[in-house]
């Protein structure tokens, strides 16, 4: 009876989980993992640390003092300072803000721009899928690190121009995926039900379609961040993003190689933050995979 | 196979055309041009002489003028000059893709020889410590910028080894211990960050052909497992990776660029890089026109592999 009586337990909890709405679901799962809870709380922190920096960052981050080159942990500099004396402790919390403020925009715009074009590509079909593709295709054949800088070389550098210039790569390639999600759900029975009763092709590809690829979408929002906070450190880092004095973590860097030899701090903690961050994300990124979607599991 | 891959190259034209097009057009829409560039370096000059110069280099023409000359010049092998240095472009580019080249092919060799026993290891012993050391190995690979652990390790070599080999190029004919030299660093970064996508995606490859019923039949049959997961595991697996690696190809030439500059190799990255910069536009096409034929042949080369490594593909 005892056997039993676990069965019928199991079959409730089981009842209850299937009445939650997929999303709580989802999200229980993600918090419930230890690698998701742990990538969780470092992104809450970097946002909180982002967020209040102007409150609890012990200096000015462009105020220039006499400690040049102080090694970390004196003179109050808990990460050392710069060669005009800026503390880099609080630098980087500033530029937590920058590398927040890039990736929420990017995987943003990224996405709505990605999904717009992915939907339309895939659900049009004919000709005009063949010319969409075919430029997607141009975009892609190209290395991103290059066509960003192109593009920056002729709106200008600066963090926003930045931003727009991975958007539009991100874009691309989320529309690409998208575009096969949809090509997928299309040849349900269900889009062709909706189409016999005299739904709109609007209403087919927004109430019909778009439910139905949200997975796909929420995993390249998750994989996102990391590749746009890469790729803005990169720009950064030579010198097409971020410009001086705003504190970015991949111009920090690239300002530290020139006195790497005497104070290796002023690479050494931009470039950790850098890689902590996009670690936390990226981890975060392949459990929401594994929730979502997980046939993927493990596959990049 | 013939006219299969004739097919695949004139599908591919429209896609070349769309991408020069797009980034010569691009450049162009900035304002001043190289001759502005030039002459705030050499001095003061009369108008005459800035539009005898535009004359010269070609620019007085409208863009889709200068554009049908290049695509005709293209045509005849003729890439056109640097307007900075003169330079015939497909020259430099055949100096300069020496450089590129190999390291792409050093990184290469680099990635698949961690990747694929990283995976298969972490695929076999599933949810083991070998896996979770495998798979931290690869998710920080795609974390830690490329550019960071380049400064890092020129720091190590030249503060705590007290040694750094010179970048510059030296044909591996003549010297080969100098070439590698150059060559092994920005090649071990670059194969780093490669392998740990390469490995993810053995990984899942792995693991998907390891449930399948005929490496069970394989086992049932009693054969060595060392037999089952090279011989009939890994054979299967291996189409995914290969494409992953393919595809890899423009994420890999990008990753040249950054890695290029930092240790300073005179490859067609940096050659690109310094080119946008100052708005060589002949430079840019080169190097535009350059990567994307490598783009297309490298994803040929992928479609055509899968028929090695699957006889039941076939190509007409």
């Amino acid at each position: 009876m005892a056997s039993a009586a676990r069965v019928e337990d199991t079959t409730f909890s089981d009842l209850a989980a299937r009445q939650r709405h997929p999303a709580v679901d989802a999200t229980i799962k993600i918090v419930k993992s230890p690698v998701g809870a742990g990538s969780g709380v470092v992104i809450l922190i970097l946002i909180a640390v982002a967020l209040s920096a102007p409150y609890v960052s012990p200096f000015d981050p462009q105020a220039i003092s006499r400690d040049k080159f102080v090694a970390p942990g004196e003179a109050g500099h808990w990460l050392g300072s710069d060669g005009i004396g800026r503390d880099i402790l609080t630098r980087i919390m500033y530029g937590a803000r920058i590398s927040l403020y890039v990736g929420f925009l990017t995987v943003g715009f990224g996405t709505l721009a990605g999904a717009v074009i992915g939907l339309f590509s895939g659900f049009a079909g004919g000709w005009i899928d063949l010319v969409i593709q075919r430029v997607v295709d141009a975009i892609q054949s190209f290395p991103a690190i290059l066509l960003a800088m192109a593009i920056v070389s002729v709106i200008g550098p600066s963090t926003t121009n930045g931003v727009l210039a991975i958007a539009l790569i991100v874009a691309v390639n989320n529309s690409r995926v998208i575009r096969g999600a949809v090509l997928s759900v299309k040849e349900n029975t269900y889009i062709e039900a909706a189409r016999s009763i005299g739904a709109s092709p609007l209403r087919v590809m927004m109430q019909h379609i778009l439910p139905n690829v949200v997975a796909p979408i929420l995993i390249l929002v998750s994989a996102g961040f990391g590749s746009a906070i890469l790729i803005e450190g990169a720009l950064s880092f030579l010198g097409l993003a971020t410009q001086p004095p705003d504190a970015s973590w991949g111009l920090m860097l690239s300002r530290g190689r020139e006195s790497i030899e005497t104070s290796p701090w002023l690479a050494l903690f931009p470039g950790l933050a850098i890689a902590v961050t996009v670690l936390s994300f990226n981890l975060l990124g392949d459990v929401v995979r594994d929730v979502l979607d997980p046939r993927l599991r493990g596959s990049r | 196979m013939g006219r299969y891959i004739i097919r695949r190259i004139v599908v591919a034209m429209p896609s070349l055309a769309i991408v020069t097009v797009l980034i010569a057009g691009l450049l162009r829409l900035q304002p001043g041009d190289v001759v502005m560039a030039r002459l705030s370096e050499s001095g003061y000059l009369t108008q005459e002489d800035v539009d005898e110069m535009r004359a010269e280099l070609g620019l007085d023409k409208s863009f889709p003028e200068q554009y049908v000359d290049w695509v005709t010049g293209v045509f005849q092998g003729d890439l056109g000059v640097s307007l900075w240095t003169g330079r015939d472009v497909l020259e430099t580019l055949a100096t300069r893709s020496r450089v590129s080249i190999q390291l792409a092919i050093m990184s290469m060799v680099v990635a698949i020889c961690t990747a694929i026993p990283l995976g298969i290891v972490s695929a076999v012993k599933q949810d083991s410590w070998m896996d979770y050391v495998a798979r931290l190995f690869s998710i920080t690979g795609l974390s830690v910028p490329d550019f960071f652990l380049a400064t890092m390790l020129l720091y190590v070599l030249s503060v705590w080894v007290g040694w750094l080999p010179d970048f510059g190029y030296t044909p591996p004919w003549e010297d080969p211990w100098a070439n590698m030299q150059a060559f092994v660093f920005p090649a071990l970064i670059v194969g780093y960050r490669l392998s740990a996508i390469t490995a993810r995606m053995t990984r899942s490859a792995m693991l998907e052909v390891l449930r399948q019923d005929y490496v069970r039949t394989a086992r049932a049959k009693g054969l060595v497992e060392r037999i089952v997961i090279f011989k009939h595991a890994l054979r299967n697996a291996l189409i995914p990776v290969i494409t992953i690696i393919g595809s890899q190809l423009t994420f890999l030439l990008g990753g040249l660029v950054i890695i290029e500059v930092v240790f300073s190799l005179p490859g067609v990255g940096t050659l690109g890089f310094e080119a946008i910069q100052v708005r060589d536009y002949p430079v840019v096409q080169g190097v535009v026109f350059f990567t994307a034929i490598l783009f297309i042949t490298s994803n040929l080369l992928v479609d055509l592999s899968y028929a090695i490594i699957d006889p039941r593909i076939r190509y007409s």
